[in-house]
């Protein structure tokens, strides 16, 4: 069994009602304070999406003996089956909140050759961004917040030069540079 | 900006523009149903006269002060039913062939409503130039009967050619007459009560005249003997002067938030107002008109002759009458206007509901109204204004019968829903005691009870009321009933009456929402048109002086959909705007429906909200997802497209 323990998400039981959309606040995690270059792959080949996840997510408890890859695989696989996680601009998001953790953790995943999506398979996939956030009630709103300002900072300009980088350094120097730019 | 080259992008918007979709304030709503009503003022006071002699001025205030209890009666009903007529009260607690009865007595009701307007209008015309021909050394003298019947035809014509053309009824238009009209009232009564001053006051006589028309197949009987009988006669004959109260049911569904309480206003206003004029004009003529003048040059005319026998200049009181004559034209024809577009709205209704043949909802080629509903109503009209040939007696007391019966089908139906529905009401008619487990709703009792019988002795006493009444009643009940027959493998069974929708198209996201202009936005995402709790949950809550709500359906198109032709506006998302339409109606809020075509609905909402500066998505709950994933995939979207 993994250290972190599954927990089934809450059912509203009421109209969702949204707060404001989310904005790029200062609040919400940066992308550039938690991937180092060992986060940060460049693949030159992949022909199948899960198996690459399955890559990144050990490469993500590389040195991180308190994290278990066959929990996180558990919990991004599951939430791969509901509503898609890839954008058209190209990235792809899978992920998870999980339990034990008070943090946003991720590794990035660059395509060149780009690999086709298995649920909107007209979208080729050139980047992928897998996290897990804090499962905790409290943290949804950061949660939301962090895959608008990701989805927002990975538009096809940033992805079309990040692809022609062959080192993370080189790809983690440009995020920085991204995202200081933003509002 | 978005990538416009991307698939799952909106590729077509549709926007509603409904004119349903505005609403209007309690004073234009007012406005609309006094047309009607307060027209009834200006021929009235002289039909009552001839029929029950000079105690009329007294009945016409009895039944005045009685239009409150109609006014309670329409308010109650309206609470319950957002579009709360005679028709949907009556099926819905006694079934569709008293339903189908009480509609043809309303028709009857806005069939003659156009006549008696028109007439009256020519009459007053004729009157005033009979009037000035003298002064102006004209040797013309005008038959008013022909010349009433003349200018009625050009009058109803002129109507009908406006409402095949569709040309919208105004609320704006109906304020302006009703701004005039109260300032010419406020004239009438000042300078009234400065004739009287001067003259003296005489009240009118409590002395009963019945004529032997007025009597009609109760001639002979002695009176006197049964002293609440003649009351009842009396009544019945000035019953008249609350007509028009059926307006207040068409117009509720335009009034805006917050509804009940401008309902209340809006029939406050209207019995005010209807009640001051119409019993002033009728005890200001009586009083200051001499008695052989009244009865005689101006029985079809009082408010001219009242304007003519005020105390002042000549010269003054002819203005007035000018004034008079002119205010009284709008407002009649006003009138005739409405009655046109009721009765083409009553029978589309009814259509709707498969009570009426598929022929008579043919639209225009050129204009799309129905028009042959409206060709009938006017031919209806036209042939009414030649048989009476400018008796205005004549039609008051024809007219008289589809009031009475649509009003006593009406109480009847909410006394009954009383006992079959006892959900709770908006608006409940006062008078009500609960004596043990037995509710009692004295108040309605009275008011059925008193509606009944003076329609049960005006079928006695008004013999052409009477015949031509009910033959009418008679041959539209045959035609429901076989139309009914025909079309009733055709009857649409549960979604109910769909809007008429009117729409159009845009290339690109914000020119859709060119009439968004408040600084909230507020963006609804629907999709069920049996789960629109989410909109529900924004009207009930919202300030439509600050917010504007955008209500959003993404029609979900894949692949060659997207590219090709497609029929956006299908059954399915006509079922669902039409309720859409219903619940803003119910709220009185202004909503503005878009239809998309997209293949990602969280695109459609992402980019739409962006598109009209949405401070807030609200959206409901899935069957099929965790709200949570409904919420990751609208914060990714958003992210992309910005």
């Amino acid at each position: 069994m993994g250290l972190f323990k599954k927990k089934e998400p809450k059912q509203a039981s009421k109209p969702l009602k949204t707060a404001s959309p989310p904005n790029s606040a200062s609040s919400s995690t940066q992308l550039s304070k938690i991937l180092t270059p060992e986060l940060v792959l460049v693949v030159p080949e992949a022909s199948n999406k899960y198996e690459l996840i399955e890559t990144m997510v050990r490469r993500l408890c590389q040195g991180r003996p308190s994290l278990s890859v066959e929990y996180l695989m558990d919990q991004v696989m599951e939430r791969e089956q509901g509503l898609s996680t890839t954008l058209d601009t190209g990235l792809s998001l899978p992920h998870s909140r999980v339990d034990g953790t008070n943090e946003i953790f991720a590794v990035l995943a660059i395509l060149p050759k780009g690999l086709l999506d298995t649920h909107a398979t007209e979208i080729l996939i050139r980047t992928i961004l897998l996290f897990f956030s804090p499962n905790d009630p409290k943290f949804f709103q950061s949660h939301l917040q962090f895959l608008q300002s990701v989805s927002k900072l990975f538009q096809p300009a940033l992805i079309d030069q990040l692809i022609s980088f062959s080192t993370p350094q080189q790809v983690l120097d440009l995020i920085k540079i991204a995202e200081s730019a933003q509002p | 900006m978005p990538n416009p080259k991307s698939s799952v992008r909106v590729k077509e918007v549709v926007v509603l523009t409904t004119a349903v979709l505005t609403f209007i304030s309690f004073w234009r709503a007012g406005a609309v149903v006094l047309c009607d009503l307060a027209s009834t003022a200006y021929y009235i006071g002289g039909i009552a006269e001839q029929a029950i002699g000079p105690v009329a001025p007294w009945f016409i205030l009895a039944v005045m002060l009685f239009s409150y209890c109609i006014r309670c009666l329409y308010m109650e009903s309206c609470g319950m039913f957002v579009r709360g007529g005679v028709y949907r009260a009556v099926k819905e607690s006694m079934g569709g062939f008293i339903a189908k009865v009480s509609v043809s007595a309303l028709l009857f009701d806005y069939v003659l409503t156009g006549p008696i307007s028109s007439v009256s209008a020519g009459q007053y015309c004729a009157g005033l130039l009979n009037n000035l021909f003298p002064v102006l050394k004209i040797g013309w003298k005008l038959n008013p009967d022909t010349f009433s019947v003349i200018f009625a035809v050009l009058v109803t014509l002129y109507f009908w050619r406006q409402n095949i053309k569709g040309v919208e009824e105004s609320s704006e238009k109906s304020l302006r007459i009703i701004q005039l009209t109260t300032f010419m009232g406020l004239i009438m009564i000042s300078w009234s009560f400065y004739t009287l001053y001067h003259r003296g006051v005489h009240w009118p006589s409590f002395r009963f005249r019945f004529s032997p028309e007025s009597l009609g197949w109760l001639e002979g009987i002695n009176l006197k003997s049964i002293g609440a009988l003649g009351i009842i006669i009396a009544f019945g004959h000035a019953l008249l002067g609350m007509s028009g109260w059926e307006s207040l049911a068409q117009v509720y569904r335009e009034i805006e938030a917050p509804k009940l309480k401008n309902l209340v206003r809006t029939g406050n206003l209207v019995f005010l107002f209807s009640f001051i004029l119409t019993v002033s004009v009728s005890f200001f003529a009586v009083m200051i008109i001499p008695d052989h003048v009244r009865l005689g040059k101006y029985a079809n005319n009082l408010l001219g002759g009242l304007a003519m026998w005020m105390e002042g200049p000549a010269s003054i009181r002819y203005v007035f009458h000018i004034f008079v004559v002119l205010v009284g034209a709008l407002i009649l024809s006003g009138a005739v206007n409405t009655s046109i577009i009721g009765a083409n709205g009553i029978l589309n209704r009814v259509a709707e509901d498969g009570v009426l043949l598929d022929w008579f909802r043919k639209l225009h080629p050129q204009h799309g109204t129905t028009y042959r509903t409206i060709n009938l109503v006017s031919a209806l009209q036209i042939l009414t204004i030649f048989l009476c040939r400018g008796d205005v007696y004549l039609l008051g007391e024809a007219y008289a019968f589809g009031v009475i019966w649509s009003f006593v089908l009406k109480s009847l139906a909410i006394l009954v829903l009383r006992f079959k529905n006892t959900s709770l009401r908006e608006y409940i008619f006062p008078l009500n005691f609960k004596i043990g487990e037995v509710n009692f709703p004295v108040g309605l009792l009275f008011t059925f009870f008193v509606l009944l019988s003076a329609g049960i002795i005006n079928l006695l006493t008004k013999q052409v009321a009477t015949i031509a009444g009910i033959s009418f009643s008679m041959a539209f009940l045959i035609l429901f009933t076989f139309s009914e027959q025909v079309n009733a493998a055709k009857v649409a069974a549960s979604e109910g009456a769909l809007e008429k929708l009117n729409s159009r198209r845009e290339e690109e996201l914000p020119k859709a929402f060119s009439t968004v202009t408040k600084s909230n936005r507020v963006l609804v995402a629907i999709r069920d048109p049996n789960s629109l709790y989410s909109l529900k949950h924004v009207l009930e809550n919202l300030d439509s002086e600050t917010t504007d709500v955008v209500v959003l359906h993404s029609k979900v198109a894949r692949g060659f959909e997207l590219e090709g032709e497609v029929n956006a506006m299908g059954p399915e998302e006509r079922l669902l705007f039409s309720r859409v339409i219903t619940l803003a109606e119910k709220y009185g809020h202004t909503v503005n429906p878009v239809l998309v075509l997209s293949n990602d609905p969280a695109y459609a909402i992402a980019q739409t909200a962006q598109a009209m500066g949405a401070q807030q998505i609200v959206m409901g709950k899935s069957d099929k997802l965790a709200p949570e994933l409904q919420l990751e995939r609208l914060a990714m979207t958003w992210g992309s497209l910005q």
